[in-house]
């Protein structure tokens, strides 16, 4: 039930006809786990808590860092090197103290995602990356969980929500968009590929508005369609797809058994493996590091024998590699090292890859900090 | 003359140098790729889901006067 305090904090929605204090109470009810606290996720949270949704969890295995800043609004200066998940949920007790807020500092895995899940009334997608967004895609398909997708380039988004209990059935998921076989591995993230501050926002609030009107009126939401949005040109665009009544469902052995492509560590935080351990193979001449990251992403790698090969262009010039019997990738969150690898240890079967466990952001740090090695 | 045109989205605006273009005599869905793919050798190695008259297809389709076709790439960032 409402307090009195609540209904005056949300008598603006209330006051909509065909909202009510029904409407307010569903979402005062609802569940929603939000899988990434980034550029997408901080409008989420924000919006999601100001209109009263009751339960919200928040995970995210990352850091605040300063390039951050531009477009993710939960956050302050103060907040660099801290976890997302915790200075999110921290905000959104403040926006709205009279919901319950809980933070997941880890990055999603498929254990977790059947975990977390399974409570859920409603997930949605803010994340960076394909692997994650298949596996959101899949888990819920199979527990029959709706969610909400939104995605980035530049100045460009793209929407939807996903696998909505309909009268016949349900609405299309996200594999009936974009099938995995379209080898989705080289779309750019928004540190790769530069994006514009509002677009993060714009998408992100209409992730939340498509989460509102799910709880307060199913039938408004944009079901079997795909929405794209281009805040350059002002366009919006509305896509049917057709294909919703084909099923596409994994097993929940399946999905277990995948090998999803996902973030696997923190960017600046100082813990596990040192850079020594790195330093030290690089002291042989045929051990050499690859940065696999686009040539515009900062920091850049320096001060440390390495070559930039960007994924996007390994296909083109794998053959430097032959020089090495040892070659470890390295990125911004090992998605794309991991990508790297898979890509080339079958083809080059004299050269043994392996995977930095931290990013570039963390190595240069530690290395400006206390090591100066040529 | 069966006219169609070609609009581009994310990447692939980048990787042609277009936002929009007009093709003819077109037939079909899988000959429109093959056309993309001699004037811009580049997309060969991208993928996009195709999408006619704002409706996403995944198969062969015959593609009609004047139908607008859409080139729509999976974005990724968030």
């Amino acid at each position: 039930m409402l307090n009195k305090s609540e209904i005056t904090r949300y008598s603006r929605q209330i006051q909509l006809s065909d909202f009510g204090k029904a409407g307010q109470e569903r979402l005062k009810a609802a569940r929603v786990v939000i899988i990434g606290a980034g550029g997408l996720g901080c409008p989420v949270i924000q919006y999601l808590s100001a209109s009263g949704i009751g339960n919200i969890t928040i995970l995210d295995g990352d850091l605040v860092s300063e390039s951050n800043l531009q477009r993710q609004l939960l956050y302050t200066q103060s907040d660099i090197g801290k976890y997302k998940a915790k200075q999110a949920a921290r905000r959104a007790r403040e926006i709205n103290p009279y919901i319950e807020v809980k933070a997941n500092c880890s990055f999603l895995n498929a254990d977790l995602a059947f975990t977390l899940f399974s409570d859920a009334d409603l997930i949605v997608d803010c994340t960076d990356n394909f692997g994650t967004r298949y596996l959101i895609n899949d888990v819920c398909t199979l527990l029959s969980k709706p969610f909400v997708s939104a995605a980035l380039f530049k100045y460009e988004g793209q929407l939807g929500i996903y696998n909505v209990k309909t009268e016949t059935g349900y609405s299309a998921n996200f594999r009936h968009v974009f099938p995995e076989s379209l080898n989705s591995g080289g779309a750019l993230d928004c540190n790769a590929a530069g994006v514009i501050a509002t677009l993060p926002g714009l998408l992100g609030l209409y992730q939340a508005n498509e989460v509102v009107k799910f709880f307060v009126d199913p039938s408004f939401c944009l079901l079997n369609k795909l929405l794209t949005v281009d805040c350059k040109r002002i366009t919006h665009q509305v896509f049917e797809i057709s294909n919703a009544h084909e099923i596409v469902k994994l097993s929940k052995e399946e999905i277990l058994d995948r090998a999803y492509v996902l973030p696997c560590f923190k960017e600046t935080k100082k813990e596990g493996k040192n850079i020594f351990d790195l330093l030290a193979s690089l002291e042989c001449e045929d051990t050499i590091l690859v940065d696999v990251r686009e040539l515009s992403e900062m920091p850049k790698v320096e001060n440390i024998r390495h070559l930039t090969i960007p994924l996007s262009q390994l296909e083109n010039r794998k053959e430097e590699l032959t020089a090495f019997k040892k070659v470890v990738f390295i990125c911004k969150s090992g998605v794309r090292s991991a990508r790297a690898k898979a890509s080339i240890e079958d083809v080059y079967t004299q050269i043994k890859f392996e995977i930095c466990d931290f990013g570039a952001e963390r190595l240069m740090q530690e290395l400006n900090e206390s090591v100066s090695y040529k | 003359m069966n006219k169609i045109s070609i609009e581009f989205f994310g990447m692939l605006v980048e990787i042609t140098g277009k936002k929009n273009i007009m093709l003819e005599n077109i037939g079909d869905t899988e000959n429109l790729k093959l056309q993309i793919n001699d004037l811009f050798p580049a997309m060969k190695k991208q993928t996009y889901m195709l999408a006619l008259n704002n409706k996403l297809i995944t198969n062969k389709t015959t593609i009609l006067h004047n139908c607008n076709v859409a080139c729509m790439p999976p974005f990724a960032g968030g």
